[in-house]
């Protein structure tokens, strides 16, 4: 009964559709397509090198992020540790004296852009990741510790979170089972 | 041509390719880390612990405030003060909402527009209020009129007390005023009977009978934490407690139901009890004839008018008490090894009649427990004593010289805040001009609040210092804000009734996040501009007093540093004073001083003895209360209940302790009153029923609850609800139990009390 | 990898009513530690957010023979949970260390768990939470706050564990001391009446407690077997609580 003289486009409209919405879906929500408009890009309000502070300052990592005597982990370091050294330009760059005109001297805060931030109803052990289970800091952070310039923080538009360097709570449970640790609910969340 | 079938298929299509990409699960992702972020979530930060005393009862109890970044989060009990052992009570716990509840608090100094009560006002700068505020006092204190300025102190046992006192001497008024509680009556009967000022401590934890006379032990009564701990000390053994404790009042508090026995007497005659009491001891010679004999003058004639005019017949018929259960409790009290008699009605802050304490307190001279373990300790708190000198100028030395506004026919009273607003209002004496409130809430806590609201009306400048905007603050011409106690220095002086003396120095938790100051250093200030007082106050800011005041402490020498953990087994170690007096600033940030080997005030009257009959009073006698009202039209009496959950007066009940409040207090705004199964039959009443409860002060709409726990005829209503400031939680809830209550009035000495009132109930 | 096990920890609570005056510090050390919400109108208790309820119950004799107790109830985390086994989202869960857990953001608010306690443990939050304004930052960054639809219970202040564990792996040890981990509500006790701890522990006061002859469980013979012990040397108080058990109490703990 489907004769008439029309052309009948037959499969033609549902193979277009579903070819259409299967390239949307991969291009524009797929994990490892960072096209915008769903992912934004941001740089990091100052562009601070791991590799300068390492290298020439002589730094090691712990003099910045430790384990605080009550177990919590100390973090990004806030404003008062870069002033112990650059209340005075300690180098050349033009990031240093960007730095010290916009935050150092105001006394503001570094809005630093976190990449392996988690949501607020997650609680992260430093202590018992550093202490038991003997991570080294790459297993998580990749290699953000050996930089000269930040990575580019990639988030998703819709719900503000970031997406590359971070750890979501699969990776979590499946090294979790792979190491015995407990995945019981309360161990990570509050 | 495309037609509807195409274009279905065409979504169609899209549908399925969406479900082979990974759209989907990244929407989903996507909501759920949207639905996390829905309700506001605290930010993260460095925590801290600091420590610090609260200053929201006369308790005295140590805290730990827990800190993140800047904000205070917590407030928990500090386990180095020997008076709370870590513990807390719900008031305290509840300060963050206090401290943050930002449409209570005063943010800036405000100035009255609008009509007095309206509660409308202007926000002006410190500065300018500063200017107000000195030119009205200097200009008063030049013409002469200094005297005519009053001062009313809300604070208990803070350290700035002292200050506003010495203030008012310095600046010449002699109108220093208190809100009424049980303390100025105790100092006076104290001073009289035994010769001294100083404090009195209830041993209660190594007594062996407890003879409580309305004492709210669990409703908050002397130190509150410190009277939980004590309970807990007591009944550690349920079946063995360590003392047998006696509760007397007109309706069974959860004390009462608690301890072993309780006693029900008529409203307003615990002198006539008391006195009973003491016929049985003295009838059956069960007495200390040691202690009488060797340290006290004036038994004889108190002998006689106890056994001829208080025998039991007519005791029992004024308390409704049995006489059976008199002897036997008499005789239980006057055999036990260390009993002892308490006083202070609910949690001390209503007031009781000076023969009363008399009456109660000659029960401790006649089984000799004063300065005995176990026993009633008096001494001297140095906190009180180490103001130095200072010298008055001309104009002070003459307008010191005028009588009090609030005089009473009886010379020893002072500080009566209803006699203050009838005085007032009848201007029959001098006008009082100016009137400064230092954190306290009269125009709701006052006896009779509509008689003190009605005396502002004669008072042309009214100033209160008030950390919220609460109901004296929609009155007053200027509300200036004070500094709530996380945000300020104060010295936490003896709390009432603990039996050693303590100091503790409170330090600011926090910056606050309002344009605040400190009364006191409001005070310095004042002292700097007006002339002729600077003298008086040689200290830059309140810091500097606490730091004199520590300093004479450390110099004195004697006491402990209360830093040792303590447990409820009421253990009092300590350290010693440490090397320098810096040292001891340092350790005091952190913990008390205390002294429970203090050196205890023996009798210092002139016969060196303890007065059963001091010359300006006479013997201790029972007389019924001045109440108002007729008794044909006012059946029923009205007494108030007590409880942790409400606070009375300047703090309002903070969010969590309204909502904690059960249904047996309140059911949506509605207050509710406990009254007797027989008078709800008598009223033809059943469960939850609205009433119209009137009494001489007042009449309200409540809401009755059936309970055998209140005595016939009797009813009870909760003090603390019924305001009409703070905020939104607190506004509008419940009644002002002060408004029907008013005051009733002890004959000879004019105290006021709001214990009881005639009451009427009309069923609606 | 070595990874030490804490199987060694199982928190329970003890409350012993007889020292219980029914002040309420608990409850209000409760609500300030985990942003509990509060309206401007609580007299509804039906609606009422609270983890930790108090209930009065009196012996029924007139006065002045009447006797009054206080019985703080917080959520008994039950060894076997009825609420876990009837989730059909798993939000909640029966922890390693003795504690139900309830994930909210994987609630979404069925209430069959509500149903299903038998104790009336869990709330559910009808409106998005509304805190007095400004004491949003009195707020505890420890806890989450809920929005609304979902069900919410006490947690044996969880996140106090996990802060006292990290404590305790910065300095070198995974074992809890007794007392390095409590519950605000046993902590903020004047009377010290709320006692909790690890029932494992030997040396722990709770492991001793629960050894009373006077130790009862609510609701013992529906099979929850709740955390939660009360102790009470009155026996009008144990009879209310259904404690005919003492025969059964003493073989078990024979």
């Amino acid at each position: 009964m489907g004769q008439n003289n029309e052309k009948n486009l037959g499969w033609a409209p549902f193979v277009i559709g579903f070819i259409l919405a299967f390239c949307v879906g991969w291009i524009f929500f797929g994990k490892h397509f960072a096209v915008p408009p769903l992912y934004g890009k941001l740089h990091q309000p100052v562009l601070f090198s791991h590799e300068v502070h390492t290298e020439s300052a002589g730094m090691t990592c712990e003099d910045c992020h430790y384990l605080e005597p009550n177990g919590t982990w100390s973090g990004i370091p806030r404003l008062d540790k870069c002033i112990e050294c650059h209340e005075e330009p300690q180098g050349e760059t033009k990031a240093e004296i960007e730095f010290i005109k916009n935050y150092v001297e105001p006394r503001k805060e570094i809005p630093w852009l976190i990449y392996s931030r988690q949501p607020k109803n997650v609680f992260f052990s430093h202590a018992a990741h550093l202490k038991i289970a003997r991570f080294e800091c790459k297993v998580c952070h990749k290699d953000l510790g050996y930089n000269d310039k930040p990575p580019v923080y990639v988030y998703s538009r819709l719900s503000k979170y970031p997406q590359n360097y971070v750890i979501v709570m699969e990776d979590c449970m499946r090294c979790h089972k792979k190491f015995d640790a407990p995945n019981y609910c309360f161990t990570c969340h509050k | 041509m495309l037609t509807r079938r195409d274009f279905l298929k065409f979504v169609v299509g899209g549908a399925v390719g969406t479900l082979f990409s990974p759209l989907p699960w990244r929407m989903a992702d996507e909501m759920v880390l949207f639905s996390q972020t829905w309700t506001y979530q605290p930010p993260k930060g460095k925590e801290k612990w600091v420590y610090t005393l609260c200053q929201l009862c006369p308790g005295g109890c140590g805290l730990k405030v827990r800190k993140i970044d800047d904000r205070v989060v917590k407030i928990e009990g500090n386990q180095l003060n020997p008076v709370n052992r870590g513990g807390l009570c719900p008031l305290g716990a509840s300060s963050v909402q206090l401290l943050y509840g930002e449409h209570r608090r005063v943010k800036k100094p405000l100035k009255r527009v609008g009509e007095r009560g309206e509660g409308k006002w202007e926000e002006i700068e410190w500065s300018t209020a500063l200017n107000i505020l000195t030119q009205k006092l200097q200009e008063l204190r030049i013409n002469g009129h200094g005297y005519t300025v009053a001062c009313l102190d809300g604070y208990r046992n803070e350290l700035v007390s002292g200050l506003i006192r010495r203030f008012c001497q310095a600046y010449g008024t002699p109108n220093y005023l208190t809100m009424p509680s049980g303390d100025e009556t105790t100092s006076l009967v104290i001073n009289a009977l035994q010769g001294h000022e100083g404090h009195v401590g209830f041993d209660l934890e190594n007594s062996d009978y407890i003879l409580s006379f309305g004492s709210g032990l669990l409703e908050g009564w002397g130190a509150p934490v410190r009277m939980q701990i004590a309970y807990r000390y007591i009944y550690e053994n349920p079946f063995k407690p360590k003392a047998k404790i006696i509760q007397i009042e007109s309706r069974m508090s959860d004390t009462a139901t608690r301890v072993d026995e309780w006693v029900g007497i008529n409203p307003g005659t615990e002198t006539a009890l008391a006195l009973g009491i003491a016929h049985v001891l003295i009838k059956q010679g069960i007495y200390n004839q040691e202690f009488i004999n060797n340290y006290t003058a004036g038994f004889d004639s108190f002998k006689k008018l106890v056994l001829e005019q208080y025998k039991l017949e007519r005791v029992s018929k004024i308390t409704g008490v049995s006489k059976e259960d008199i002897i036997r409790i008499a005789k239980e009290f006057g055999q036990a090894k260390r009993p002892i008699a308490i006083w202070g009605r609910g949690k001390g802050d209503i007031p009781c009649g000076l023969y009363e304490i008399m009456a109660i307190h000659s029960l401790n001279a006649l089984i000799g427990n004063i300065n005995r373990k176990g026993g009633v300790i008096c001494f001297n708190d140095p906190s009180e004593t180490w103001w130095p000198e200072f010298g008055l100028d001309e104009i002070a030395k003459k307008t010191l010289s005028e009588p009090r506004i609030d005089t009473s026919k009886f010379p020893l009273i002072t500080s009566l805040l209803y006699r203050f607003a009838e005085n007032v209002n009848s201007q029959a004496h001098y006008k009082i001009n100016a009137l400064l409130i230092f954190e306290a809430n009269p125009c709701y806590a006052a006896p009779d609040p509509a008689l003190f609201i009605q005396a502002l009306k004669n008072i042309p400048f009214v100033v209160t210092f008030t950390s919220f905007l609460d109901e004296t603050a929609k009155y007053a011409d200027l509300v200036l804000p004070a500094a709530f106690f996380l945000e300020k220095w104060e010295g936490i002086t003896t709390p009432r009734g603990l039996q050693y003396p303590i100091f503790g120095v409170s330090k600011p938790v926090l910056k606050s996040p309002y344009d605040v100051k400190h009364p006191a250093d409001v005070i310095l200030t004042l002292a700097k501009n007006i002339k002729g007082i600077a003298q008086a106050m040689p200290w830059r800011n309140y810091k500097e007093v606490l730091k004199a005041a520590v300093k004479k402490l450390y110099q004195k020498g004697e006491g402990k540093l209360a830093d040792k953990e303590y447990l409820v087994s009421l253990n009092l170690d300590g350290s010693s004073l440490p090397g320098s007096f810096e040292a001891m600033w340092e350790i005091l940030n952190k913990c008390i001083w205390f002294n429970p080997n203090v050196k205890k005030e023996g009798f210092k009257t002139a016969s060196g003895k303890f007065e059963f009959s001091p010359k300006e009073l006479n013997l201790s006698h029972y007389e019924e209360w001045e109440l108002k009202g007729e008794k044909e039209e006012f059946p029923l009496m009205l007494i108030p209940s007590e409880r942790l959950m409400l606070t009375d007066g300047y703090l309002g009940n903070a969010p969590y302790m309204v909502k904690a409040l059960p249904n047996t207090v309140l059911i949506k705004n509605d207050l509710v009153v406990e009254i007797n199964p027989a008078t709800a039959a008598k009223y033809h009443l059943i469960e939850g029923d609205k009433v119209l409860l009137k009494t001489p002060f007042g009449e309200a709409k409540v809401r009755v609850h059936i309970s055998e726990l209140v005595l016939q005829d009797v009813i009870a209503i909760p003090i603390g609800l019924g305001h009409n400031a703070y905020d939104e939680y607190l506004e509008g809830k419940g009644i002002n139990a002060h408004q029907l209550l008013g005051y009733a009035k002890e004959k000879l000495t004019g105290i006021a009390t709001w214990a009881l009132s005639r009451a009427n109930l009309i069923k609606i | 990898m070595h990874v030490e096990s804490s199987h060694a920890e199982k928190y329970v609570m003890v409350i012993d009513i007889d020292k219980c005056t029914g002040c309420g510090a608990c409850v209000i050390a409760c609500s300030q530690e985990n942003n509990i919400p509060v309206r401007t109108d609580e007299t509804d208790k039906y609606r009422s957010i609270n983890w930790l309820v108090i209930y009065r119950i009196t012996n029924g004799e007139p006065p002045p023979k009447t006797k009054v107790a206080y019985i703080p109830r917080p959520c008994m985390h039950c060894d076997h949970a009825i609420c876990v086994h009837v989730c059909p989202a798993q939000a909640t869960d029966k922890d390693r260390i003795g504690v139900v857990s309830q994930i909210y953001p994987r609630c979404f608010g069925c209430r069959y768990c509500m149903a299903a306690c038998p104790y009336h443990a869990r709330v559910f939050g009808w409106w998005d939470p509304v805190f007095p304004k400004g004491t949003e930052r009195g707020l505890n960054p420890d806890v989450s706050t809920r929005m609304r639809g979902v069900v919410e219970k006490c947690s044996f202040c969880h996140h106090r564990y996990q802060k006292a564990r990290d404590k305790a792996i910065a300095e070198g040890r995974v074992i809890l001391k007794d007392g390095e981990y409590i519950t605000a509500c046993a902590e903020a006790c004047p009377t010290k009446a709320i006692y909790f701890g690890n029932i494992k522990d030997p040396n722990s006061k709770v492991a001793k407690l629960v050894k009373s002859p006077f130790a009862f469980r609510l609701l013992e013979k529906f099979g929850t077997e709740p955390s939660v012990y009360y102790i009470s040397r009155q026996e009008w108080v144990r009879r209310q609580a259904d404690y005919y058990l003492e025969e059964i109490h003493k073989k078990a703990h024979e």
